[in-house]
């Protein structure tokens, strides 16, 4: 995984959320580990796609479970498809 | 009149208006593949925003309520309803009957009023009037006729009109088996034109009497009940929704413009016969699918976006209009150099429903 990544996912996680840093683990689940709720999931798209200025795919935030579904998420996003 | 005081998107072009008009204006398409087989849900009558953390698959309810709330929040950011009696209006048409379909066999089961419940709920809103509009694809614009009669009547001092949209197997096989859907690309207003694609959308809308920079001077809605599915070809019910309206001629009109053989010769017909080559005509299915009951929405929310940037957009996809067309399109090469003031939405429905609304500058 990008370390890049996992900082920018992080950074935005801590100002948005207000989520303390030492919690920001990649088996971290959203819900019950760090205490989001289904509609901090819309907040989490909106600021996302600020921050990396780049189109998520609205329908794949909804399926992840874990911070490090988050991380993939954006990697996935972030790198081009290979042909 | 009523004033269009906010607006968010949720559509195959991304998340929010930027992305809407961004897609449309520099001629993207945004085809998309849907499911064709098997619908992973379980009817739930409590949807939910998102699964996390994977408690259940995520239901036709829930991905609308998903796109909704994106919606919601770009809507939202821009106006203040804590002092108002708002009234919620769900406008949508077939694609919450996927989850009927594949899980339920109650003809009793009402799809529609839980996700407008879970929508208030959600976005916090102390509904006292809510009501689902589902009127096939005039579904938004028909929303938007009640909104004025509500806000007319003093009944409420905001109306929140949430349209959204869901493509599964069954709408997509019900399109299929009526030879609808294009086997490229849709091509409205063209020669070639030889169906339409479908698309997914969510939008919001928040109307008031109060005044804004664009207002909705007039909505009417016709139903001609000509067929099951088929307008009649003589378009006389959307030529009776147009002088329904009693408004000065648009000079620009955003039409339905599906890319069906019908429903392009209908719009032609009665545009040209309403307006002449007067008005520009252009079209958004062709880059972001049809959106069946979201449609009206989308476009009323372009129509804006056209007045506030004084500026319109291509028919993306079609190089040159069928010769038999009188009307003056925007198509792919054209220039797209009109400063609209007024601009005219079409919506035609299945049944033979058809609407129209006029967009224009508002006085602040």
């Amino acid at each position: 995984m990008d370390q890049a990544i996992v900082s920018r996912v992080n950074e935005l996680m801590h100002q948005g959320f207000e989520i303390p840093t030492e919690n920001l683990i990649a088996t971290a689940r959203l819900k019950e580990d760090l205490g989001l709720d289904s509609l901090d999931a819309v907040d989490m798209l909106v600021h996302l796609e600020e921050k990396l200025g780049s189109r998520i795919e609205g329908e794949r935030l909804m399926h992840v479970k874990t911070l490090g579904d988050v991380y993939v998420l954006v990697q996935e996003t972030l790198t081009p498809p290979t042909v | 009149m009523i004033g269009i005081t906010s607006y968010g998107s949720s559509t195959s072009a991304g998340q929010g208006v930027e992305a809407l008009w961004k897609g449309v204006s520099t001629g993207q398409n945004f085809l998309k593949s849907f499911p064709t087989e098997s619908w992973p849900v379980a009817l739930n009558f409590a949807p939910k925003v998102c699964s996390w953390p994977g408690e259940r698959p995520s239901s036709a309810q829930d991905r609308l309520l998903f796109h909704l709330m994106v919606s919601w929040r770009e809507a939202k950011a821009r106006v203040d309803l804590s002092a108002d009696r708002v009234g919620v209006i769900l406008a949508s048409t077939k694609g919450l009957i996927e989850d009927y379909i594949w899980t339920s066999q109650s003809l009793a089961t009402d799809l529609m009023t839980p996700l407008l419940k879970a929508f208030c709920q959600h976005a916090e809103i102390d509904a006292v009037k809510m009501m689902v509009v589902s009127n096939a694809c005039t579904s938004s614009l028909s929303a938007i006729w009640l909104a004025e009669k509500w806000l007319e009547a003093g009944a409420v001092d905001s109306v929140v009109v949430a349209a959204a949209e869901e493509v599964g197997p069954f709408v997509l096989q019900g399109f299929h088996c009526l030879h609808a859907l294009t086997a490229s690309v849709a091509k409205p207003f063209s020669k070639e034109r030889d169906g339409l694609q479908l698309g997914e959308a969510a939008a919001v809308m928040i109307f008031s009497k109060r005044e804004s920079d664009v207002v909705v001077s007039g909505v009417a809605v016709d139903v001609e009940g000509h067929a099951v599915t088929r307008s009649a070809p003589s378009g006389n019910s959307l030529k009776r929704a147009i002088d329904a309206l009693n408004l000065d001629e648009p000079d620009l009109i955003l039409a339905h413009g599906t890319g069906t053989q019908l429903n392009d010769e209908i719009e032609d017909q009665i545009f040209f016969a309403e307006y002449g080559t007067r008005p520009a005509i252009t079209g958004s299915k062709w880059s972001i699918g049809h959106t069946l009951g979201a449609s009206g929405a989308v476009d009323v929310i372009l129509a804006c976006e056209t007045i506030r940037r004084q500026t319109a957009f291509r028919l993306g996809n079609t190089e040159a209009v069928d010769p038999k067309f009188r009307s003056r399109y925007l198509t792919r090469n054209s220039d797209v150099a009109v400063e609209p003031s007024r601009v005219l939405i079409s919506s035609l429905g299945f049944g033979g429903i058809h609407a129209v609304t006029m967009v224009e500058k508002g006085a602040s």
